[in-house]
């Protein structure tokens, strides 16, 4: 770390005589120190120390750096704990000789570059960056040897250059893409690359990267010569995502800054800083014509600009969870998206709405690529590498990968490389029995994969032989000659016959493991399904809730009627005991109360009637809510049984057919020994 | 040694403690040096073992000498070193540590083991007790159920396996950087190197960058399957007692794993102290006293947590204060914890005061005049002795205790249950409580209970509640007084319940069936015999496991009928120290262990002695719960004055005084019936029942619910609120229960037609409400006021003050 951080800073310029400037030396200081907290994403006490300009502004309480006056600087005076509140956070004071360059610069009239005249505390405006100099050169050896290999996290490739893209520590990896041996080696002292891809013509190669939760941005390399034609080293985390326009004049960046920047090059002037996105940057990439651009981030949400504006063209909402890839197919017209919820879907850029959705890997979508072939290609956290066609179909599945599958790069017409957890590349040839491994840690042996991953049958579809063994033949004596050759020529015709049989059975294999899948689904959707419909029981659970809000109301309606009957009774009783004279009035008012009180009872025998039918009305319901859940379940559960049956049945004759083969195949082996 | 002995230890050492100030009084005294821990062993190189040295005075003053004491390692040479006052392997073999400060001098013995093995460091063994140390995964970071922008630990590290996953895979490279190990963000974060949200956790170079380092360096592996687990923690000295302020103590935590071997956890354990004021604990473990007072230091390691007492005296202090002789074995045990703490007990309170105390407590009710005089009149010198006697075997004791008892099961209607089946339910604790039948036979056949909830009242408890989790959260509350329900999610922080432990006890419930009666308000419940319950994190299906206990053999009992009977078992020492903290509360208005539904280790009882002590007595007695009523208000402790006396003025915990309580609801409405005449009409119930005979939680009136009666809508103990607030002063002021009730009970009216003169009405009424006379000043004050030709409006008036006087709504 020490040493990278002075390959980063160059010199420092301070120790000598010559003026400490921001530039130089004070902003390595606050970008170790303050910026983690005091940046344009994280203005607290709204400061932001990362750049010159926003020092010299101050935060709300006013300028923090005052020219030539230490002690009236809060900016000093917090850090060096002369002031409360005492800065970092923690407790703890940053290293003495920083905080001499603090009071040193601010001494010395805040200067912004070592050639400034102090002076105006105000901006200089202009904020030209010099134009990057390929300060580091290439180099044919590894720079850095890990502890244990990392997970490979960047990853390219291009059939073209024949070449392919490896972030290492410190460095930047080119492979022969035939041998996987090392080509060339890229330094990279930032850090450590997250992302790589080439340019459409392989003459570019873009890293995103650097040091997590400390410094990150975009460097370009020209990979003719090694050098670096572009880099811009700006944010205060890594750029997770990176990628080149078709035609290399643009480049775009994001991260767990949560925007992605369209920059022009070769300067890394800011085009957009695109900044909708609600949690970190996680994959970006330029449509092929370089019109439109896809960002997705970890929140689930993907957004489709405009490469030229910088306007949202579309807001891509449905996955569930954390996006990691995206990948452009139809020239274009489609956007194909994985997410960490275990769904690719797809989405049509004319309209906006999602076309295609799949499960890919249940437990998780690590990367997407789009093949040369026009197909899909995806890892998951089931530790497999599955290729799709773009409706859904599997064409191809690896075995399972003793490691996580953590990233993808297509190398042209079913030629695929992986990077894996354990810091393995693996190159798959679909269509042949190849499967080549580089193990980084391993300086750079290189192994066959057999023993590391298995091979799938259907990869390694054993070929019928073609080459009789003969030559040997002719050394035997001319009488055993014919006998041994009609042998022979019979043993060849039963040994294509067997083969014949075999590559049969394997396709029937294959057939089946995919009805098996399928059957698989089915099976998942119908235990889906099983748990009952929700929107009924919302349903009814609604009805039940306002059926019993009606019965108590009701029952409150009959409590008053009867509270009134009472009082009523009351009243009767009373008036009976008034005196004689009142006679004629209280006659008529037990007559009133009279008719009163049958109106009553007849309102009353109402009420109950009502509170009758609503109670089972409500049992009812209640009888239908159990049933909603429970014989929909049932009705299911027999689907599912069958299901599960026929699933059994599939297996066992997957089984005898492995069985088979496997028979077979030793059959033929045995026979191709007696053969000479 | 943890605090938390059990019944069998806790009664030893109460004799022990009994034999030990026999002997101190006795004999000329020495002082004692003892090393903790008590042996030790060393397992590998980095296996060290920090060590304390403690002196005991005669007078229980306890003083650490570590640094002062001469330590050495006696022969063989060679197989340890010392290094401070920690000590380091050198070579496998057996010796002898000794420690000698003044005359004293102890030893213990010291094994070492593959001294020069360095075996890869272990994610749970040596990683997670650092993240939980330095406060990764606490509750307000990343341990908070959403983590930390993104990155989730597990709250107090339960779930290792996610958390290797969270560190390592979730986001591949950046967490852990195996190739370029420092420059793991876990690191550089925790250095305060990259910025960090929580700070700087741990400096460069220390211990637990180093291990931290180291792991990432080996690869950070997760764990082998077999890995050995903790199993026990252990926190020495086992008790500190230190005079004046900024006395230190230090600690020393071992933990013991299951496969026997054991290790120094002293730095990894997180400390905190109940009563930092006290006696506060850094986060190396190093006690300093402060005032004085008592306090119970934790440690807190893994899913671990164990405590000691330490006791601060003040500065000076040396000799215990000899108490007043004990009355029965209730007071010993509470004197013997004054002793140690130089507290005094007040005086005894005088009978006017007993009378009163007792008859709320027991009854619910006030003391009538006439009772007075019977007790005032009654020479007998066992006369309070006879009168709690006479007092226990009253109606109204049955319906207080009813009412508690009804509390605790949640005796309510609601939609599912019916007023019939719970007339029945209340009904059948009122017998059992009538009859005396013991406690834990009672509440064991609520447990166990099968059949229609009219024909079996006790179903009911069922059928009140019948959420699997609920009924096991009800049940560890009410019946252990424990509260689980923390578990359900993650491990319990502040005590050792962890998930297996809360879904083992959840699964006893698993089985219970319901189905309906021809009755539509009647329920059967009865055992299903299927039906198993799954682990929320990992998925699988739990079988039964006593909480604390082992996994009982349920080939022929159904599941709730063994834990009712193992609830209720010897085994199980929580049940008999919940039912007797229950029934210490409600006389002195806090529990031993307070509140007395929160029984934990990090809340340990004020008097572990006393609290074992009336366990034993109440299983000795057969859960009789009127026996255990007679010895807790036949101790003097019970009988004390409410005034203070200079050494106990400040506390509330160990009983050296009476407590001033409000009368609660029930209680404060059934006694200003009684003595202003009146009735009240509940429903569903005869005119002039009392408040405590209201069967249903969910009765209940303005008063009651503003005094704050248990709508018995939760276990909760602190259902029952004797807080007093403003609307129950309003009330009592303004409200009909005080105005109005004067009024129409007429009192003033019959005594004055009755020919009593303003002086005697104002007598009695004192004695109706105070179960006093009035003083001089009292009477000369209040006559002077009355007019004597039309005294009834101004004596109504004062009946109305008495009414709304502390005096009258307080029990003290």
């Amino acid at each position: 770390m020490a040493a990278l951080v002075a390959v980063l800073c160059v010199v420092p310029h301070a120790l000598g005589d010559e003026a400490v400037s921001f530039k130089a030396d004070v902003r390595q200081v606050l970008r170790t120190h303050c910026v983690g907290c005091h940046n344009p994403n994280r203005a607290e006490a709204d400061l932001d120390l990362s750049d010159f300009r926003t020092v010299i502004e101050g935060s709300y309480s006013g300028e923090v750096v005052v020219a030539g006056k230490p002690d009236e600087s809060l900016l000093y005076l917090v850090t060096a704990h002369l002031e409360e509140p005492a800065m970092p956070p923690g407790g703890r004071k940053i290293p003495a000789e920083d905080l001499d360059l603090m009071r040193r610069w601010i001494e010395g009239g805040l200067l912004e570059e070592p050639s400034s005249a102090p002076g105006p505390t105000k901006s200089t405006t202009k904020v030209v960056e010099p134009a990057p100099e390929p300060s580091v050169t290439p180099s044919p050896d590894l720079v850095f040897r890990g502890v244990h290999a990392s997970p490979v996290i960047a990853l390219d490739a291009c059939g073209a250059a024949g070449l392919v893209a490896l972030g290492g520590q410190m460095q930047v990896i080119l492979l022969d893409a035939d041998s996987l041996t090392l080509n060339q080696v890229l330094p990279y002292p930032e850090g450590e690359p997250q992302s790589l891809r080439f340019s459409h013509d392989g003459a570019l190669l873009i890293a995103g990267g650097g040091e997590h939760a400390q410094s990150g941005g975009v460097v370009v390399w020209d990979v003719a010569t090694g050098g670096r034609v572009a880099q811009s080293m700006e944010d205060f985390d890594v750029a997770l995502a990176a990628d080149l326009s078709p035609d290399g004049r643009l480049a775009i960046s994001g991260g767990p800054e949560k925007r992605l920047k369209v920059l022009a090059l070769p300067r890394c002037e800011p085009l957009h800083v695109l900044d909708k996105h609600t949690d970190w940057v996680l994959d970006a990439r330029f449509s092929p014509e370089g019109l439109l651009l896809a960002s997705a981030d970890r929140d689930g949400a993907v957004y489709v600009w405009e490469t030229e504006s910088g306007k949202t063209l579309h807001t891509l909402r449905g996955h569930q969870d954390a996006v990691t890839g995206v990948a452009w197919l139809d020239g274009g017209d489609t956007l194909t998206t994985v997410s960490e919820d275990g769904s690719l879907r797809q989405w049509n850029m004319h309209t906006g709405k999602q076309t295609e959705r799949w499960s890919a890997h249940p437990d998780g979508v690590l990367d997407l690529v789009a093949t040369s072939g026009g197909q899909l290609a995806t890892a998951g956290r089931d530790r497999r590498v599955r290729i799709w066609e773009t409706d859904g179909e599997l064409v191809h599945e690896s075995n399972q990968f003793e490691s996580l599958p953590t990233t993808l790069a297509c190398l042209g017409e079913g030629r695929l490389v992986i990077g894996g957890q354990r810091g393995e590349v693996v190159r798959w040839d679909t269509e042949k029995s190849h499967m080549v491994a580089l193990v980084l840690s391993d300086e750079q042996t290189t192994s066959t994969l057999a023993a590391i991953l298995p091979p799938d049958p259907s990869v390694l579809a054993p070929k019928p032989s073609q080459q009789p063994a003969a030559s040997m033949v002719s050394l035997a004596p001319a009488s055993e000659v014919n006998g041994l050759l009609s042998a022979t020529q019979l043993l060849e015709t039963r040994l294509l016959g067997v083969s014949q049989e075999s590559s049969d059975l394997l396709e029937e294999t294959v057939a089946l493991k995919r009805r098996i899948r399928l059957v698989h689904d089915e099976l998942d959707e119908l235990t889906l399904k099983s748990r009952g419909d929700p929107e009924l029981l919302a349903e009814l659970r609604q009805a039940l809730e306002s059926k019993d809000v009606e019965r108590s109301s009701i029952q409150k309606t009959l409590e008053q009627l009867r509270a009134t009957g009472q009082s009523m009774q009351e009243t009767q009783e009373r008036l009976a005991g008034l005196p004689d004279h009142a006679q004629e009035r209280v006659q008529q008012a037990m007559l009133l109360q009279d008719i009163a009180s049958e109106k009553l009872g007849l309102a009353m025998g109402q009420a109950e009637q009502t509170l009758a039918e609503c109670e089972a009305a409500l049992k009812e319901l209640r009888g239908r809510l159990s049933e909603a859940g429970g014989v929909d379940f049932d009705k299911h559960r027999k689907a599912i049984d069958t299901k599960q049956r026929e699933l059994l049945a599939y297996e066992e004759e997957l089984a005898t057919l492995l069985q088979r083969t496997a028979s077979l195949l030793q059959a033929k082996d045995g026979q191709a020994q007696m053969a000479p | 040694m943890a605090y938390g002995s059990d019944k069998q230890r806790g009664r030893t050492s109460g004799w022990l403690l009994a034999i030990l100030v026999g002997v101190v009084s006795a004999s000329a005294a020495r002082s004692e040096l003892v090393i903790y821990p008590p042996e030790v062993s060393l397992s590998g190189a980095r296996d060290t073992q920090s060590i304390v040295v403690q002196q005991v005075s005669p007078s229980g003053l306890t003083r650490d000498v570590t640094t002062e004491a001469r330590l050495v390692i006696e022969s063989p040479a060679g197989v340890a070193e010392l290094d401070g006052t920690r000590i380091r392997p050198v070579s496998d073999g057996a010796a002898k540590l000794i420690a000698e400060f003044g005359n004293d001098q102890a030893g213990v013995s010291l094994r070492v083991e593959d001294a020069t093995a360095d075996p890869p460091l272990s994610l749970r063994q040596d990683v997670m007790p650092i993240l939980m140390k330095v406060g990764c995964n606490t509750g307000k970071c990343h341990g908070a159920a959403r983590g930390q922008d993104g990155f989730h630990l597990s709250l107090f590290g339960y779930d290792a396996a996610g958390d290797h996953f969270a560190m390592t895979r979730e986001i591949s490279g950046r967490r852990i950087n195996l190739a370029r190990p420092e420059a793991s963000l876990l690191l550089t974060k925790a250095l305060g190197q990259a910025p960090h949200g929580g700070g700087p956790r741990f400096d460069e170079g220390s211990p637990a960058h180093q291990t931290l380092l180291r792991w990432v360096r080996e690869g950070a592996h997760d764990d082998p399957p077999e890995i050995a687990e903790a199993v026990r923690l252990e926190l020495y000295p086992p008790e500190a007692v230190l005079a004046g302020e900024g006395q230190r103590q230090r600690l020393t935590a071992r933990v013991v794993y299951s496969d026997g071997s054991s290790r120094d956890v002293t730095p990894w354990a997180v400390y905190l102290s109940n009563n930092d004021n006290s006696a506060a604990v850094d986060e190396q473990g190093v006690v300093t006293s402060g005032k004085s007072g008592e306090a119970f230091v934790m440690a807190r390691f893994a899913t671990f947590t164990v405590g000691v007492p330490v006791i601060t005296l003040p500065g000076g202090s040396t000799e215990p204060l000899e108490p007043p002789p004990a009355w029965n074995v209730v007071d010993e045990a509470v004197h013997n914890k004054l002793r140690k703490l130089r507290i005094a007990p007040s005086s005894v309170c005088t009978d006017e005061e007993f009378l009163r105390r007792v008859t709320v407590d027991l009854t619910g009710l006030t003391p009538t005049a006439e009772q007075r005089e019977a007790f005032l009149s009654n020479t007998s010198p066992e006369k309070r002795s006879e009168l709690i006697d006479e007092l226990i075997q009253s109606e109204s004791f049955t319906d207080v205790w009813t009412m508690r008892l009804s509390e605790l099961l949640r005796i309510r209607t609601s939609n599912q249950v019916s007023y019939k089946a719970l007339l029945g339910f209340h009904n059948w604790v009122r017998r059992q409580v009538a009859d005396n039948r013991p406690l834990d036979r009672m509440l064991a056949d609520v447990l166990s209970s099968s059949g229609g909830t009219f024909d079996t009242p006790s179903t009911n408890y069922f059928q009140i509640e019948a959420n699997t989790q609920q009924i096991a959260e009800n049940v560890a509350q009410t019946y252990l007084g424990m509260r689980i329900q923390c578990a359900q999610c993650h491990n319990h922080p502040f005590d050792r319940w962890t998930m297996d432990d809360y879904y083992g006890f959840t699964a006893f419930f698993a089985q219970v069936g319901f189905k309906q009666s021809q009755d539509p308000r009647e329920m059967i419940v009865y055992d299903s015999g299927q039906g198993e319950v799954r682990h929320f994190v990992e998925g699988r299906g739990v079988t039964p496991k006593f909480l604390g206990g082992p996994v009982p053999d349920l080939s022929d009992a159904d599941r709730r009928h063994a834990l009712a009977d193992w609830i209720v078992s010897d085994e199980n020492p929580a049940f008999a120290r919940n039912v007797v903290n229950i029934v210490w509360a409600h006389h002195f208005g806090r529990g031993i262990i307070d509140p007395v539904d929160d029984v934990r280790i990090s809340n340990p009882p004020s008097n572990q002695e006393l609290l074992d002590l009336l366990a034993d007595e109440l299983i000795d007695s057969d859960y009789d719960l009127r026996a255990l009523v007679r010895l807790v208000c036949n101790s003097r402790t019970y009988q004390l004055s409410t005034l203070p006396n200079e050494t106990n003025k400040h506390d509330v915990a160990n009983f050296a005084k009476a407590s001033i309580r409000r009368l609660r609801a029930e209680a404060l409405l059934d006694s200003i019936s009684l003595v202003t005449e009146t009735t009240d009409n509940f429903p569903r119930l005869p005119v002039g029942a009392r408040a405590s005979q209201i069967a249903d939680g969910a009765t209940s009136n303005y008063f009651l619910t503003t005094f704050g009666r248990a709508p018995r809508e939760t276990v909760c103990a602190c259902e029952v609120d004797v807080q007093p607030n403003l609307s129950q002063a309003l009330h009592l002021i303004n409200g009909e229960a005080s105005n109005d009730k004067v009024i129409q009970g007429g009192v003033i009216a019959r005594l004055l037609e009755d020919g009593s003169s303003p002086e005697e009405v104002i007598d009695n009424l004192f004695l109706r409400c105070f179960s006093r006379t009035p003083t001089d000043v009292e009477s000369r004050k209040l006559l002077a006021d009355i007019d004597p030709s039309n005294p009834q409006e101004r004596l109504e008036d004062l009946f109305w003050a008495l009414l709304n006087s502390k005096e009258f709504v307080f029990n003290h």
